[in-house]
């Protein structure tokens, strides 16, 4: 509900600066951005389809109501729904990495575009024809892909980017080679710990193991699921190597105490051991 | 939230929300809910304008010194208030007097013209505008909007403190014109698509066996009651003649005077001047 009411006042600010502001504007080119479709495509792909449709409808009701406009009330709340809903499918089948993103926007803008245009058309609109949407709507696509790549950096990435430098200036240092701030840290992904049975320097795996792909991490349960795959993934390839290790040296087999994946099942069927 | 059944149920529910309200509205029932849209909307937009105009001015259309904006503005109020006492005097000349008198038109001083400000332009392929006047100005529906080059448009709807205007250049506005110096009367459409059409008008004319030729300048025709057209109104200047001899209906594009795509000050031509014949004139339905 409150994420309705942060939508609404979105969608009503942007709405009222694109019909005083944006639209009187002469930019090259001719056209000028539909702040509108950044607001809905931005919204789509950082979060879901359920918050992407309702952003969008709130936002075409809004271009509906407005007062120039003239034409039928719901036209733009039907598209700008459907073009939010669609972003959040595609926002969610995207890896959140800044060059997706941007094609992402990019495709986004262009469907939103050719949607308003054909819903004038379909709707029999005399100031719409074939020759003036394609005057205009490849320049309009060009300012909306940039406003919206713009906008999806700084909403992605702009709460990381202090956390990312701290984190790069204090391994520079080696001062600290782990610096975690805030929720930002406590969402990311979290490295395996090593077993505790290996602790000799001689079974550590040899080379690192992958580190999970840094990239601009959103809370949302599309990268969550990816993180844990990773994750379980990193946690297997240990297994193996720690299996490996220990059938070199049985020495280390004897020492060992805790629950490594290569015991379990085997030892202590029925619970713990008193 | 995940893109469960929950959220395409809701993705349904909106759409036939959407749907319902282009129903509502394609059958006439709207009205209520885009006067509130109007009151709401036109009252942010003017408090909106305060700050959007100055970057409007700076980046936009005309580069205008900062210095003499106040001056400039001034003076084209000036300048529509005379424009429209000169289209009265010019129908008062003895090119009109017939017209005149067929209509009865004579005897009038002027017109009231309320000066107002282009706050909002339309989004997208909308070729209309928004006002900073509104019905507690005395704007009502129908009324000529000009500004000191020449006609605008006509007001189509009023909310208390803004209103929309359909310029002139729009594909679903038709204007009555005279085109001066032969009298003939013809009507002139927009071209449509605002920003990205080709800024001209489509003038049809029922021909009378005489040409039109490039150069000839048009006027807005009489209405009645003045609505929504003033006569004498200046439109434009015939730039190229479509069709030749021998068609019904001669064709020509037409430059408008206005600029349409820098409105800024423009003109509301509320009602003659008091104490003129026209209110009777006024009255009279469907005249």
């Amino acid at each position: 509900m409150s994420r309705a009411v942060i939508y609404a006042v979105i969608a009503f600010v942007g709405v009222v600066l694109q019909v005083t502001l944006v639209d009187r504007l002469a930019l090259p080119g001719g056209a000028v951005p539909d702040l509108a479709l950044v607001i809905v495509v931005t919204i789509g792909l950082a979060r879901d389809p359920a918050e992407g449709m309702l952003a969008g409808f709130l936002t075409g009701l809004d271009l509906d109501l407005a007062p120039p406009a003239s034409h039928l009330i719901g036209a733009s709340a039907l598209v700008f729904c459907l073009v939010g809903y669609g972003c959040g499918w595609l926002g969610r089948r995207l890896e959140h990495s800044v060059p997706r993103l941007v094609a992402a926007a990019l495709i986004a803008t262009a469907a939103g575009e050719s949607m308003q245009a054909a819903a004038a058309l379909i709707s029999g609109n005399p100031n719409v024809t074939t020759a003036s949407v394609g005057r205009a709507l490849p320049t309009a696509v060009l300012y909306d892909a940039m406003l919206c790549a713009l906008a999806l950096i700084l909403v992605l990435g702009g709460r990381h980017l202090p956390h990312a430098v701290l984190v790069r200036l204090g391994r520079m240092a080696r001062r600290a080679p782990k610096v975690r701030l805030g929720r930002a840290a406590r969402r990311r992904p979290t490295r395996p710990a090593q077993p505790s049975a290996l602790g000799s320097a001689s079974v550590r795996p040899a080379g690192r193991p992958a580190a999970v792909p840094r990239r601009l991490h959103v809370r949302s349960a599309n990268v969550r699921r990816r993180a844990r795959r990773a994750t379980s993934a990193m946690t297997d390839r240990h297994a193996a190597q720690v299996r490996q290790a220990r059938s070199a040296t049985p020495k280390l087999h004897l020492r060992s105490t805790a629950h490594t994946p290569a015991h379990r099942g085997r030892a202590w069927p029925k619970g713990r051991p008193q | 939230m995940r893109d469960t059944r929950r959220t395409r149920i809701g993705l349904a529910i909106l759409l036939a929300l959407s749907l319902g309200l282009l129903a509502v509205d394609s059958l006439g029932g709207a009205a209520p809910l885009r006067s509130l849209g109007g009151a709401v909307f036109g009252s942010a937009e003017r408090a909106a304008n305060a700050v959007t105009s100055p970057i409007v001015s700076f980046f936009g259309q005309r580069a205008t010194a900062a210095a003499s904006a106040g001056r400039v503005r001034a003076l084209e109020r000036e300048l529509i208030k005379l424009r429209a006492q000169l289209s009265s005097d010019q129908r008062r000349q003895a090119e009109y007097a017939e017209l005149a008198r067929l209509l009865r038109l004579s005897g009038r001083q002027g017109y009231r013209v309320v000066a107002a400000t282009v706050i909002a332009v339309g989004q997208g392929y909308d070729d209309a505008v928004t006002l900073d006047v509104g019905g507690s100005q005395g704007i009502r529906p129908q009324e000529t909007v000009l500004n000191g080059a020449g006609l605008v448009g006509t007001v189509t709807s009023v909310s208390p403190w803004s209103s929309t205007v359909l310029l002139a250049s729009d594909a679903t506005a038709v204007t009555a014109v005279r085109v001066v110096g032969s009298g003939q009367l013809g009507w002139v459409t927009g071209q449509g698509a605002g920003r990205y059409g080709p800024g001209l008008l489509r003038l049809r004319v029922l021909s009378g066996g005489i040409l039109l030729a490039p150069g000839q300048q048009l006027v807005t025709s009489a209405s009645p009651g003045d609505r929504p057209f003033v006569p004498g109104i200046p439109v434009g200047v015939i730039t190229q003649v479509l069709s030749g001899p021998g068609a019904i209906t001669q064709t020509a594009l037409v430059r408008p005077f206005a600029d349409f795509g820098a409105l800024d000050v423009v003109g509301v031509v509320v009602g003659p001047a008091a104490g003129s014949g026209a209110t009777q004139h006024r009255s009279r339905p469907g005249a």
